[in-house]
C-alpha cells in the first residue's frame, strides 16, 4: 500500500462524516456541498457525492426538499433528519476520542496505551 | 464548421454540437445502465445530469453560446466517470448491493462480443468472433466458409444464428467493449471523433442508397427470424420423432418384453404423448434461452441472472428434462405395446384368413380336424409334395413347441372286409402316426421321421430306377411314371416323405371307416411338424368268414360270426 491509497482510504473514511457536517449548520444543495468538500480537498471527481448522498437518505440520516434556482434546474436541498443528527453526534465523538488519541501519540508515542483504556 | 443541435435539459434549454451532444449521451447511458444495477440508482444518475444541467447553465451564464465537445469533456472530468464515481464509494465498504468490486473492475478491460459493424463481409459474425479471441477475422472467414462446405450447410444455420443471438456494436460504448479497451471517457471520445470522421465519408454516398441498403437489411432480418422460427418448430417435431422414435423402439420394447403378459404398459394413459411434447417444447424453450442469454452475456448486453432466477431456471430445465425422458420412455412403452397389439391383430386377421382357405382344402377333401393345439400357422401346406409338383396341397402342420397336438381324420363308407390304408406321410420326429378305426378297433402305423430329405418314397424311387427296365417295375410303384419326380424332387435330395400303410382293417357290417393322422396317440411326439396325403384305401381281402354270406340283416352275420 503507496501513500497515496493510504491517504484516498483515509478521506474516503472521512467522506461521510465531513458531508453530515457541513449539513448541520443548514441545508445545502449538492452544489455547494462540492464545493465546500473540494476546497478542502476531500474529493477529487464530482460525481463521488451522489451515491453517498442518495445512501444517507436512504438510511434515514438525510431528508431533502426542492427549491426553485435561479438558473439552472430546481435543486435539492439536503438537511439532517433527527436520526441523522443522532449520528452525527456518535461520529462526532468517535472522531473527537480518534483525533485525542492521534495527537497524543504525535506528542508522547510511549504511553499510548493507558489513555486508550483510562476513557 | 459544425452542426449545432438545441437540448432540453430539466427545462432548460441549451446549444450544444453534435459531436458534443453525442459524447454527452454517451456518458449518460453510461452512468444509468452503471447505476441500474445499484438500489437508487437511477436518482444517483438522474443527480448527476442534474449537476450537468447545471454546470451547463454556469456556462451560459458566462456567456458561451453552444457547447462543445471540449466543454463536455471537461464536465465529465469533473464529474468523473461511472467507475470512479462509484470506486470512491467501494472503499468504505458499505455501498453497493449488486455485483462484486472484482467483477466490476475488470469490465473494463474485459473484451465482449459483438458483431463489427465496420468490417463485415455478411453480417460482422466473423470479424467479431475474431475480435473477441484476438485473430485475424481472414482466418475465421476461410475456416467459415470451409466448414460451411463440409458440414453440408449446417453452418449456415449456425451463422444464421449467431448473426441474430450476437449483437452489433452500435454505440462507441459498445465499439470499446467490443475491442477491450476500458470504456472511459477519453476512449470514448477517440472512438466518438473516429466514427464522426467515418460518417463523414459515409455521407459522401447517396442517401438513397443507405436507406434501401438499410430497408433490405430489416427485411433481411424479418426473413431470417421466419426461416429461425420455422426451423426450430421443425426441428422441436423432428426431434420429438427421433427421440420418441428412439424411445419406443428400444427401451419401450425392452420393456414391454419384461411386462408381457402384464396389463401394465394398457394402464400408460394415451395423454402421455401430451406429456411429452409439453415438456419436450419447454426443454428445448428453456435450453434456448439460456444460450440466448449466455451470448448476451458474452456481449455484456445483460446482467446475470440473480440467485434464485437462476435456480429457478435450473430446477425448471431440470424437471422439464426428467419429466421429458420420463415420459418419452413411458411412451415408449405405451407405443411400443400398442404397436404389437396392433400387429398381433393383424396378423390374426391374416391367419383367420389363410386358416379358412386351408380347411376349404381339408372341407373338400371330406377331413375333419379332430385335434388341434400349439399348432403353427397352418393346417395345410404345399411346396414340398413329393413328385416336386409346387402347388400340390398336402395336410401338414408345424409347432416350435412340443406341445403341438394336430388330428385330422375323414370318414368313408366301404363295402365289409379286409381293407388296406396307405399314405404319403413324413415328420422329423417321433410319434406321429397313420390310423384307422373300424368297428371300435383302431391301428396305428408309424411315420419314419426322415425330415424334409430323403424319405421311404425316395429310397424305393431310386432302387427302381436302378433297378433293369422292366414291365414290373412302374406297377410295384404304383405310380406309373412317377418314381422319376419323386427321384428329382428338391433337386435329388427328395422332401423326407414315406409310404405309410395300416394293413388288416376290418370293415364290420355298419361299413364305416374313420382314418387319418395323428400325433397325439403315442403320447411321445418329439418333433415339430409333420405332413400327410394320398390316403388309399385298399380293399385287400374278403373277411375270412363274414365274405361268404353277406345278407343285408345284421343277425345272420353276427351268428355266423359267432
Amino acid at each position: 500500500m503507496n501513500a497515496d491509497n493510504a491517504k484516498s482510504q483515509m478521506r474516503k473514511g472521512m467522506l461521510e462524516f465531513c458531508v453530515m457536517l457541513l449539513l448541520r449548520k443548514a441545508p445545502a444543495y449538492a452544489s455547494d456541498i462540492i464545493t465546500r468538500l473540494k476546497e478542502a480537498n476531500l474529493i477529487v471527481v464530482e460525481g463521488t457525492l451522489y451515491p453517498l448522498l442518495t445512501r444517507l437518505k436512504k438510511d434515514g440520516l438525510l431528508s431533502y426538499e426542492w427549491r426553485e434556482s435561479t438558473q439552472g434546474p430546481p435543486r435539492k436541498y439536503y438537511s439532517l433528519t433527527p436520526d441523522g443528527e443522532t449520528f452525527l453526534a456518535g461520529l462526532d465523538s468517535a472522531w473527537n476520542e480518534l483525533a485525542a488519541t492521534v495527537s497524543h501519540l504525535k506528542s508522547d508515542g510511549a504511553a499510548p496505551q493507558p489513555q486508550e483504556t483510562a476513557h | 464548421m459544425k452542426k449545432n443541435i438545441t437540448i432540453n435539459m430539466f427545462g432548460s434549454l441549451y446549444a450544444i454540437d453534435e459531436d458534443a451532444y453525442e459524447l454527452l449521451n454517451q456518458y449518460q447511458d453510461n452512468m444509468r445502465r452503471y447505476f441500474s444495477r445499484q438500489e437508487g440508482g437511477e436518482e444517483i444518475a438522474e443527480d448527476i445530469e442534474r449537476r450537468v444541467a447545471e454546470l451547463f447553465a454556469e456556462l451560459t451564464a458566462k456567456g458561451v453560446k453552444a457547447i462543445t465537445i471540449e466543454h463536455v469533456q471537461d464536465i465529465i472530468s469533473r464529474i468523473g466517470n461511472p467507475e470512479q464515481v462509484d470506486g470512491q464509494e467501494e472503499g468504505d465498504g458499505t455501498a453497493t448491493d449488486a455485483i462484486p468490486p472484482g467483477e466490476e473492475s475488470k469490465e473494463g478491460t474485459r473484451k465482449k462480443l459483438f458483431r463489427d459493424p465496420d468490417d463485415k463481409m455478411l453480417g460482422g459474425v466473423c470479424s467479431g468472433l475474431a475480435r473477441f479471441f484476438g485473430i485475424d477475422a481472414l482466418w475465421l472467414r476461410l475456416l467459415a466458409v470451409l466448414l460451411a462446405w463440409f458440414s453440408v450447410g449446417t453452418m449456415i444455420v449456425v451463422y444464421l444464428v449467431l448473426w441474430i443471438v450476437i449483437p452489433e456494436a452500435c454505440t462507441p460504448e459498445d465499439r470499446l467493449r467490443m475491442q477491450g479497451r476500458p470504456v472511459n471517457m477519453e476512449n470514448l471520445r477517440d472512438e466518438i471523433m473516429g466514427n464522426i470522421r467515418k460518417a463523414g465519408q459515409y455521407a459522401a454516398q447517396p442517401e438513397t442508397r443507405r436507406t434501401a441498403k438499410g430497408c433490405l437489411g430489416k427485411l433481411l432480418k424479418v426473413l431470417l427470424v421466419l426461416l429461425l422460427a420455422g426451423l426450430f418448430l421443425f426441428g422441436i417435431g423432428g426431434a420429438v420423432l427421433y427421440i420418441f422414435y428412439f424411445c419406443a423402439n428400444y427401451i419401450g420394447h425392452m420393456s414391454a418384453v419384461a411386462l408381457h403378459g402384464t396389463s401394465a404398459a394398457f394402464h400408460i394413459s394415451q395423454n402421455i404423448y401430451w406429456v411429452i411434447l409439453a415438456s419436450f417444447t419447454v426443454l428445448v424453450s428453456l435450453t434456448l434461452y439460456l444460450v440466448v442469454r449466455l451470448f448476451a452475456r458474452l456481449s455484456g448486453r445483460t446482467r446475470p441472472l440473480s440467485a434464485p432466477k437462476r435456480t429457478a431456471l435450473v430446477v425448471l430445465w431440470l424437471a422439464a428434462a426428467v419429466t421429458f425422458f420420463v415420459s418419452a420412455i413411458r411412451g415408449g412403452i405405451r407405443y411400443n405395446y400398442d404397436e404389437t397389439r396392433r400387429r398381433m391383430e393383424q396378423q390374426t386377421r391374416r391367419d383367420s384368413t389363410f386358416i379358412h382357405e386351408q380347411t376349404d382344402f381339408l372341407a373338400e377333401g371330406g377331413w375333419t380336424v379332430v385335434r388341434h393345439k400349439n399348432c403353427g400357422d397352418r393346417y395345410v401346406k404345399s411346396g414340398e409334395y413329393y413328385t416336386g409338383m409346387r402347388e400340390k396341397q398336402y395336410i401338414d402342420t408345424w409347432s416350435h413347441d412340443h406341445g403341438m397336438e394336430y388330428e385330422v381324420e375323414k370318414t368313408e363308407k366301404v363295402a365289409p372286409g379286409v381293407y388296406r390304408l396307405t399314405a404319403m406321410a413324413r415328420t422329423d420326429g417321433h410319434g406321429c402316426d397313420i390310423f384307422a378305426r373300424s368297428g371300435g378297433k383302431e391301428l396305428l402305423s408309424a411315420v419314419p421321421p426322415y425330415g424334409n430329405t430323403g424319405g421311404g418314397l425316395w429310397q424305393e424311387a431310386r432302387k427302381m430306377s436302378e433297378a433293369p427296365a422292366d414291365t414290373t417295375r412302374d406297377a410295384t410303384l404304383k405310380m406309373p411314371g412317377q418314381w422319376q419326380s419323386i427321384l428329382d424332387a428338391n433337386d435329388g435330395k427328395g422332401f423326407g416323405w414315406s409310404r405309410v400303410a395300416v394293413g388288416g382293417i376290418t370293415v364290420g357290417q355298419d361299413g364305416t371307416v374313420t382314418y387319418g393322422v395323428t400325433n397325439a396317440r403315442s403320447g411321445a411326439w418329439d418333433g415339430t411338424w409333420f405332413s400327410a396325403t394320398d390316403f388309399r384305401l385298399e380293399k385287400v381281402d374278403a373277411p375270412a368268414t363274414p365274405r361268404k354270406t353277406k345278407p343285408h340283416p345284421s343277425k345272420p352275420v353276427s351268428q355266423q360270426a359267432i
